[in-house]
């Protein structure tokens, strides 16, 4: 896909485990797992709310657009 | 109505063996005439919650249930949704009864009603190609060889439910 969720790096840089995210921002560890690989097939604004101001951080610092084979040829 | 089900089927019951013995004039043909479907619905109602039965229920030789299994991919890994799948259970109507972790297998089953005695839908994750995830669901009636379409719609209910779990 070409959105990557960089959710491991950013819990990397606050030193968080995903167990603490999940109990801080309320969403189970198995969703935040399947966000972490990307594999979601849409972010609510809620939640990416409640992640940003758990990790204090911007939207930008946990979504990235990276352009996938098809979309480089364009 | 739910409640006055027991009664109704009771009564039914016995209007029916009357009505046998009556015409057949021997009351125990009119008896094993019932014997044999009722045994059947309570084994099935039984042993309708453990996975390990689940032979009894899909085998090609239980012609008196009706069977319809279909299979979706997953980009999401085997071991990730065989959790996903026990949380998307828990938000929906169906009741997860059992599961093995080893096998990547679960077993739901729907409530009985006026209508049904309910179904059990069999879900089995397997490994797929390219890192992706097999789901296989096979949902099956418990007494009945013609569902109304309730397996597909069991099907159809558990899948959008899994869709829509995917937006967090």
């Amino acid at each position: 896909m070409a959105i990557v969720v960089n959710l491991d790096v950013m819990l990397a840089k606050r030193k968080m485990q995903l167990k603490e995210l999940s109990e801080t921002v309320g969403i189970s560890v198995v969703n935040l797992s399947i966000l972490k690989q990307s594999k979601g097939k849409a972010i609510r604004f809620s939640t990416l709310n409640a992640i940003c101001v758990a990790l204090h951080c911007q939207p930008g610092d946990l979504l990235e657009f990276v352009p996938d084979e098809t979309q480089k040829r364009l | 109505m739910k409640h006055k089900l027991p009664f109704l089927i009771s009564i039914s019951c016995f209007l029916l063996y009357k009505l046998l013995q009556y015409s057949t004039g021997n009351r125990y043909i009119a008896l094993l005439v019932f014997l044999i479907p009722i045994t059947v619905l309570l084994i099935n109602m039984i042993l309708r919650k453990k996975l390990r039965y689940k032979s009894w229920f899909l085998s090609k030789h239980s012609f008196f249930l009706e069977k319809k299994s279909s299979t979706f991919t997953s980009a999401i890994s085997k071991e990730l949704l065989f959790q996903k799948l026990q949380e998307v259970t828990k938000s929906s109507s169906f009741r997860l009864v059992d599961s093995n972790s080893k096998s990547s297998e679960l077993l739901l089953t729907t409530a009985a009603n006026f209508w049904t005695w309910g179904e059990n839908l069999y879900i089995e994750i397997k490994e797929g190609e390219k890192e992706t995830s097999l789901v296989n669901v096979t949902a099956v009636t418990i007494y009945g060889s013609y569902s109304w379409n309730r397996n597909h719609k069991n099907y159809q209910h558990f899948y959008e439910s899994f869709q829509q779990s995917l937006t967090i």
